[in-house]
């Protein structure tokens, strides 16, 4: 069987049966995939201390129809920096429990994949802030087509950035001006700003949200994300355990 | 295969559920024991002694028969107490025999991506055993995955106006290895966790 290299991150495990693992992976060329690697549990010596959360591989693998399996596995990075903070941990998990929910399934996607490395390799470096978790959030919608309608009221077309909106619970029939809808969660002109700029820019860190900002970005993002995934985010309540 | 048999194939079906037991193995298993009639009788008494007597600690929620058990009760170190994941890291740890205080069972780890948090785990009793007890020193003995580290992290924070000192199980390279068959992910924690001699 032929084998191939890539370079991935490990989004999530699983224990399987008495000695294996099912590894998540996001990958470079081949995407979202899942794989089994043999004898995880028992040897060290095969796959090291490396088939972790959130590391970064290059991985050989064979391909299958449903489940890749595993070959060999040689460290990039295991984050250090990201494993000793709590907020860290939290937020890299809460990314990869992103991916894993609305990548499709064996699709290269390098954009997302350049976004999610440098996520990675931002919070590794720096402490984790909201104002970075949601120029993923927004980043990541965007990449996968799944991008908010924030540039104009969905009512009259006035320009949001400048004049706010409104959005309801269901996000269904876009976002309106205030003007055109009176109840719903709210998003000042500036936070629309920061959102739609945080898609022009390339870099984590450059954006930064201010508190009203932050509050009303989480609230809607995290409503939008919901209305497009098919069960409720488990690390949400792990990421709110951060201080 | 079974088909004639319901109490058979509900053995099978048992046996099945156990880790690392197939189908094939399942039957293997089943048709052995059907062979030796005494060994049938000692596995079920065996297992309902289990489920009769084998209990959690009501201090330290290790596995026990007598409540507390004999950690709990023995004459151990009282000013030090060692958490762990699961009741098996008990017994890894008393083979060991480093070891000479107290102990505290968590029953799992704080995991971002299984949603599990603080309310799921011991760690409430935990933390009313350490702020009622003479307790000087907690050594976190949680593994070193992602999840251990994240529980590690939670627990220092928690007890860091307690009073007491909290330390964590070292980490790195194996006793009587070469450094050149050490994988990457183990090095990179060796030289971050690198201590002064
Ligand atoms: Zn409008
Ligand atoms: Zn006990």
């Amino acid at each position: 069987m032929k084998s191939v290299t890539d370079d991935a991150i490990v989004i999530g495990l699983l224990d399987y049966r008495e000695s294996d693992r099912i590894v998540s992976l996001f990958t470079r060329e081949h995407g979202r995939i899942n794989g089994i690697a043999r004898g995880a549990r028992r040897s060290v010596k095969r796959f090291g201390g490396v088939l972790e959360l959130f590391a970064r591989l290059t991985v050989n693998f064979t391909h299958s129809d449903s489940l890749v399996t595993i070959r060999e596995v040689d460290v990039f990075s295991i984050y250090p920096g990201i494993r000793s903070s709590f907020e860290g941990i939290a937020h890299a998990g809460y990314a990869c429990e992103l991916v894993s929910l609305l990548a499709p399934e064996r699709q290269a996607n390098q954009r997302l994949f350049r976004l999610v490395t440098a996520y990675l390799g931002h919070l590794d470096e720096s402490s984790a802030t909201a104002s970075d978790r949601h120029f993923f959030e927004i980043n990541l919608l965007n990449i996968l087509g799944y991008r908010p309608p924030l540039d104009s009221c969905a009512g009259c077309g006035s320009n949001l950035a400048v004049f706010g909106g409104v959005w309801s619970a269901t996000l269904e029939d876009g976002i309106f001006c205030k003007r055109c809808s009176g109840r719903g969660g709210l998003l000042d002109g500036a936070t629309v700003s920061l959102l739609l700029e945080s898609m022009k820019c390339g870099r984590f860190g450059q954006i930064v949200f201010d508190q009203n900002s932050i509050r009303e970005a989480e609230a809607f993002l995290e409503a939008f994300i919901a209305s497009n995934i098919s069960r409720p985010l488990k690390s949400l309540a792990f990421l709110r355990l951060s201080p | 295969m079974l088909h004639n048999s319901h109490s058979l194939t509900r053995l099978v079906g048992e046996l099945k559920k156990l880790p690392g037991i197939g189908e094939k193995s399942a039957c293997r298993l089943a048709f052995h024991l059907l062979r030796s009639p005494a060994n049938i009788i000692a596995l079920a008494e065996a297992l309902n002694e289990v489920k009769s007597r084998v209990r959690f600690c009501s201090v330290c929620f290790s596995i026990t028969e007598d409540d507390p058990c004999a950690i709990c009760r023995g004459n151990r170190d009282d000013s030090i107490i060692c958490v762990v994941e699961e009741p098996q890291d008990v017994l890894a740890i008393e083979r060991s025999g480093a070891f000479r205080g107290k102990y505290h069972v968590l029953h799992g780890v704080l995991s971002p991506l299984s949603g599990i948090t603080p309310a799921d785990l011991k760690i409430a009793q935990l933390l009313e055993r350490v702020s009622n007890s003479s307790i000087k020193e907690v050594v976190i003995a949680t593994n070193f995955s992602v999840e251990g580290e994240a529980t590690a992290i939670y627990l220092t924070g928690l007890f860091r106006n307690h009073g007491v000192r909290v330390t964590r199980l070292a980490h790195g390279i194996p006793i009587g290895s070469d450094l050149e068959y050490i994988d990457s992910a183990t090095m990179q924690r060796a030289v971050q966790g690198r201590s002064e001699v």
